[in-house]
């Protein structure tokens, strides 16, 4: 008999199609999906609300087949990656820095000053496992620099080829491929450090 | 032979682009030699596919809500919306 009753997520009974209900049973999940990549609680709110008047507006185009959240999620990730293109374009262009933490990670020579080891840990597997992996990848996200962290979730989020993403923020590519390294770069060390369990030598003292 | 340095930068931009084929020679050259870079590409490839499935998969059910002042704003702004 259970299997019979629709849960309100999967049916676009009338109701579902309620902005008011939306907010009420989605509002918070989308509002965790937007603060994890734009960082800031303002933004985020506005988003949510952004998101939901687009989607009243063309509740038309929902197919009953998709859950609600599935797609008020889909609008807003379209409104993420606005907000980014315009705030990454908004800040003044500096012509990119040596990266002093990369510089760190090689010898003068280019060698590398602590050698990738291999991760103790897998990557996750349970759920419980998962929610983890999350926390410590939000943790690591956080820790990029602000631009650089714009440009790597944008990168990630847009499926647009570099010439497109390029031309839209108003860089070079090589400045982006640039870009895109150094986060992935950060990314890595911190992820190995803190979950695929390769911890830091104790650290050189001079 | 190309540096570890600049090994990671080019293993770094196939993942976005496809490498010019002088440029995939080299990288290819110093891998066969040098089993860091070979560990660094494995362990790269997988931060990078975490990463996506974290960024676009939907937001775990625990963690900061929507606070309450934004959520009454909302409603209000859903109520002016709607009515015209």
């Amino acid at each position: 008999m259970k299997s019979d009753v629709a849960s309100a997520e999967d049916a676009a009974s009338p109701e579902s199609l309620e902005p008011h209900r939306w907010l009420e049973d989605h509002g918070s999940a989308l509002y965790r999906f937007a603060l994890s990549k734009v960082r800031r609680a303002d933004v985020a709110e506005d988003l949510v609300q952004e998101t939901l008047l687009a989607a009243w507006r063309g509740h038309e185009r929902f197919t009953k087949r998709s859950k609600v959240r599935t797609w008020l999620t889909a609008i807003l990730k379209h409104k993420i990656i606005d907000w980014l293109r315009s705030s990454i374009r908004e800040q003044k262009r500096v012509t990119l820095s040596d990266d002093k933490w990369l510089n760190e990670q090689f010898t003068s020579l280019g060698k590398w000053r602590q050698s990738p080891e291999e991760w103790d840990a897998d990557a996750p597997d349970t759920e419980l496992n998962r929610e983890e992996f999350w926390k410590v990848m939000q943790a690591c996200l956080n820790a990029l620099p602000t631009r650089m962290r714009r440009v790597f979730v944008l990168w990630q989020l847009d499926e647009q080829t570099g010439e497109e993403v390029c031309q839209e923020l108003g860089i070079s590519t090589s400045n982006l491929w640039v870009i895109l390294h150094r986060s992935r770069s950060r990314l890595w060390r911190c992820l190995t450090v803190n979950w695929y369990g390769n911890p830091e030598p104790e650290s050189e003292r001079s | 032979m190309i540096s570890c340095r600049r090994a990671a930068e080019l293993t770094s931009l196939q993942l976005d682009a496809d490498l010019p084929a002088g440029q995939r020679l080299v990288l290819g050259f110093h891998r066969i030699v040098c089993a860091a870079c070979r560990r660094f590409r494995s362990q790269l490839v997988e931060i990078d596919r975490a990463t996506g499935e974290f960024l676009r998969s939907e937001p775990p059910a625990e963690g900061p809500e929507l606070p309450d002042d934004a959520r009454a704003r909302i409603h209000s702004q859903i109520d002016s919306a709607t009515r015209n």
